[in-house]
């Protein structure tokens, strides 16, 4: 990127979202590069998770770091610039999900699961695991794009109820409605240990 | 099978491929598209939405399938002997026909949009689903049943027809249905019957000429007095009446060939049968030959017409049926010297004024096409002096090279 131009050192890298956006909002590509720097892999990470592909993923991050530079001036806390890309990144996956779906209706969609959960297991994943988790990937492309995303949010990605209903921009109430109903969906088919 | 942990990220990789970081990266140091404006956008989504009007237009206008039998040929008759067990017919479209022991049900047409079937004899209970896309209708002689998606039954014996409706409703037509069409409900039923031929009347032959040798016996050439009890209605002189002899003696009245009579007139044992019957054979061949020219069937067509024109040639309807003979001829069997005639049938029997206009021009047309120049002309000029500024006129004219 822009670093030859503006070599940071060791402080600046260590600033705060705080400060890099402020000097993203002034002008200075080295601090546009940073935030890249600290972000694109959570959220290339989720969104990889969330949609199953992580080429589709990959466009979907470059589609949402895009969005977050061209709204920078709106973000009232500079300092929230991570949590508020990640909202943008949910967003547009749930974006991708109905679109794949629209398409699958349209029998133009061809699925590319390079990415799905059973390709991202661990080495030390068990045979038993790798097989739940891809019966769990063709599960999770049944359900509507709203439930999926609640769904793999909490369990996937372990974040609380209050998380996923602000990421994905709904209430406490609604978050619950689509995480059950998806729930109920995938109990059928997979098991899971803990609580819901 | 082992259970997945909670949250399942406990066993997924947290590396993410570096490969596609430096795609991102190149992806948003790269020249961004000029952004399409937004007059442009509104364009084209209301070329999109013209396109998906049209692409839902010929979606809803698409033809649909034929009916055909699930239980055996689409086009076979129909016919339940006698004594034994009704035939059960079913159709693609879920509705079926259940003929009576004794009935005959002859399918006339199974298009995409009209069903058409000929009830010749017996009874028959129809169950035509609802909501398609084809018009049932049932031929029975005295009347006509169009439906929907319904469920009714018909008998028809020699003299009459018995429409009942179970569910649904119908549509009945028929010369002899009051108002000539009836709605029937659920419940209602009708019953049409043809009415009784007029009693057959008495004629007394004319007393046989007195023997020559009789005295006072008129020569056998002369005419013999009539009868007091001569009837008066059927006959009528034939040719000018001769002066009568100087002692009275009226003419000898002589039979005449048929010729309309009053309605209340007692008709002959030889009387053609009552003109509603009549109308109601010839409506029955219309559409039979409407139904059977749809199918492209023309010969069947020709034949149906060709039966109204031999048989009823003084129904009003044959005019219409020779000029639909004519435009079939040449149309659709090419047969221009069949159609000549068949427009000279139509301009002679007299057809409605928009169709005897386009007699006399398809009449020029047919003997252009057999290259009768002179009969062409003579009969353009015939279009011309009742037509002058016609609408075929010009055609007429290419047709003719009469200027």
């Amino acid at each position: 990127m822009h670093a030859a131009a503006n070599t940071p050192s060791l402080q600046s890298v260590q600033q705060g979202d705080e400060e890099l956006v402020r000097r993203a909002l002034g002008g200075d590509p080295w601090a546009k590069d940073a935030l890249f720097g600290r972000h694109v892999r959570p959220v290339l990470r989720r969104l990889t998770r969330l949609v199953g592909d992580g080429e589709e993923a990959a466009d979907l991050t470059q589609d949402a770091l895009a969005s977050a530079y061209a709204a920078l001036h709106r973000l009232r806390d500079p300092g929230a610039f991570g949590p508020w890309l990640m909202q943008i990144a949910v967003r547009r996956a749930h974006d991708a999900l109905r679109k794949r779906r629209l398409l699958r209706l349209l029998g133009l969609y061809q699925p590319h699961d390079a990415g799905a959960l059973a390709e991202l297991a661990v080495e030390g994943a068990s045979a038993e695991q790798r097989a739940e988790l891809a019966l769990l990937d063709r599960t999770l492309a049944t359900l509507a794009p709203a439930d999926r995303i609640a769904w793999t949010l909490r369990f996937v990605e372990g974040e609380q109820l209050e998380e996923v209903a602000r990421l994905t921009r709904c209430s406490l109430a609604t978050a619950k409605r689509r995480i059950k109903r998806a729930q109920e969906r995938i109990q059928a088919h997979v098991a899971l240990e803990g609580e819901a | 099978m082992a259970k997945l942990p909670s949250p399942v990220s406990r066993i997924l990789r947290d590396d993410v491929d570096e490969r596609l970081v430096m795609r991102v990266a190149h992806g948003l140091r790269a020249p961004k598209p000029p952004r399409m404006p937004w007059s442009q956008r509104i364009q084209w989504a209301l070329v999109a939405v013209v396109l998906a009007v049209l692409v839902g237009l010929l979606w809803a206008r698409r033809e649909p399938e034929a009916l055909t039998r699930t239980d055996g040929p689409a086009h076979a008759i129909l016919e339940a002997p006698p004594g034994g067990a009704p035939l059960v017919a079913r159709f693609s479209d879920a509705s079926s026909v259940t003929v009576a022991p004794g009935g005959r049900l002859v399918p006339l047409a199974l298009e995409p949009r009209a069903v058409v079937f000929m009830l010749e004899r017996g009874a028959a209970t129809f169950r035509v689903t609802p909501g398609g896309p084809r018009r049932w209708s049932v031929e029975c002689g005295l009347v006509t049943v169009e439906v929907m998606g319904t469920r009714f039954s018909i008998a028809r014996g020699d003299d009459d027809v018995t429409v009942r409706v179970t569910e649904g409703d119908v549509l009945v037509r028929g010369e002899l249905v009051p108002d000539r069409v009836r709605h029937l409900k659920v419940g209602e039923s009708i019953t049409v019957r043809r009415p009784p031929p007029p009693p057959r009347p008495h004629v007394e032959r004319p007393a046989p000429p007195p023997q020559a040798h009789l005295p006072g016996a008129l020569p056998a050439h002369q005419p013999a007095p009539a009868t007091a009890s001569r009837p008066q209605a059927p006959v009528r002189p034939e040719a000018p009446e001769a002066p009568r002899p100087a002692d009275d003696t009226p003419p000898i009245p002589r039979r005449i060939p048929p010729e309309p009579a009053p309605a209340d007139a007692p008709r002959e044992a030889t009387a053609p049968p009552p003109r509603d019957a009549a109308a109601v054979r010839t409506r029955e061949r219309l559409a039979r030959a409407d139904l059977a020219r749809r199918s492209q069937d023309y010969e069947l067509a020709v034949e149906a017409l060709e039966s109204i024109l031999e048989e009823d040639p003084d129904d009003p309807q044959a005019g219409i049926a020779a000029f639909t003979l004519g435009a079939l001829e040449l149309d659709d069997l090419h047969r221009p010297e069949r159609a000549v005639v068949a427009f000279e049938a139509a301009i002679t029997r007299g057809v409605p004024a928009m169709l005897l206009e386009d007699a006399y021009a398809r009449r020029v047309e047919a003997l252009h096409l057999l290259a009768r120049h002179g009969e062409a002309e003579r009969a353009a000029r015939d279009y011309f002096e009742r037509y002058p500024k016609g609408r075929r006129a010009e055609l007429v004219r290419r047709w003719s090279s009469v200027p």
